[in-house]
């Protein structure tokens, strides 16, 4: 069988036996998945002959475990920005301190209601915390959603 | 572009799910591997959301699944057919044998090789091999990723390499 026209798109012949479950070898699989990637008419004709025919059911539905998965990498997400900018408050204090340490022969008092930098980190921390269990509150609100009836094309 | 909320993905989950399934299955023949790149393919969908065409989910998700099942088996091939020691070589060359194939036979026989190459190889083996373009150009000129030019010049040069030694063998060239 044929799996390229001459004008390189895919053959009606492979399309059909794609979309029939012919078996192909793994070689023709490889070379149609290649086109299928970029070629926008060749695609739109592999999935049209899949509307006229009946789509597989998976074993085991990937809604449970897509959520699962995409709520870790949203904590992850979450947690390597936490991270980086605790990072970068550190070394910004770090340096901070030690230009003031050459600079500044003696510290200046502060007025007893100026926010100190300490006070500022823990509202910082604070609302990082508020947030991140905002995060958590939504997931757990996706995790229990119903899911809607199977169908589609 | 309007973001699509997580309701409106999960609608898009129950869906196409079945459609995901059924190209991934068609293309890799394997149940388990089909399920995984499903998951996959709704991973990158949910990752770039903000880029789904509306009114084209469809073929924007079978787009996404396709590339998946061509990953797949593309690694799948790499494994069967790379052998110990070719692992570091950058895409677009290929193993010395081939090279050194290539380089011992004539322009002729390498053309007359290149002609008989079905699709998708002997338009990018004309280009990168007789015309001397580049994968980049030759991309260009076919409309292909330049990734898809390097791994079907890799192929090619393979199945040029088998047709060479074959008539080095036969004193001529078989289809």
């Amino acid at each position: 069988m044929d799996i390229f026209q001459h004008d390189g798109h895919l053959t009606d012949e492979a399309l059909t036996a794609l979309a029939a479950g012919e078996s192909l070898d793994e070689t023709a699989r490889l070379e149609i998945a290649e086109h299928l990637a970029f070629c926008d008419l060749c695609l739109q004709r592999y999935t049209d002959a899949l509307a006229g025919t009946e789509l597989l059911t998976p074993e085991q539905s990937c809604r449970e475990s897509l959520w699962r998965r995409i709520r870790a990498r949203a904590a992850r997400l979450f947690l390597n920005r936490y991270a980086t900018a605790a990072a970068a408050v550190a070394l910004a204090l770090t340096m901070l301190w030690g230009s003031a340490g050459i600079t500044l022969p003696e510290r200046l008092p502060l007025p007893e209601d100026r926010p100190t930098v300490s006070d500022r980190l823990r509202k910082w921390n604070e609302s990082l915390d508020n947030a991140m269990s905002g995060v958590n509150d939504f997931f757990d609100g996706l995790g229990q959603r119903t899911p809607p009836v199977q169908g589609g094309n | 572009m309007s973001v699509m909320t997580k309701d409106q993905f999960s609608d898009l989950v129950v869906r196409y799910e079945r459609l995901v399934y059924t190209i991934c299955f068609q293309l890799v023949r394997d149940a388990a591997a089909a399920e995984d790149l499903t998951q996959e393919t709704f991973l990158s969908a949910y990752l770039h959301r903000e880029s789904i065409p509306k009114g084209y989910e469809r073929q924007w998700l079978g787009r996404i699944a396709a590339n998946k099942a061509k990953d797949h088996l593309q690694s799948a091939w790499n494994r069967r057919t790379v052998l110990p020691g070719d692992e570091g070589i950058p895409p677009g060359l290929s193993p010395p044998t081939e090279e050194l194939v290539l380089e011992r036979a004539g322009t002729d026989a390498i053309r007359a090789a290149i002609g008989e190459l079905k699709e998708p190889y002997r338009p990018v083996c004309k280009l990168c091999l007789l015309e001397e373009k580049s994968p980049e150009e030759a991309a260009l000129a076919l409309g292909r990723p330049v990734k898809t030019i390097h791994t079907q010049l890799a192929r090619g040069k393979r199945l040029l390499r088998e047709r060479l030694e074959r008539s080095e063998t036969h004193g001529h060239l078989s289809t």
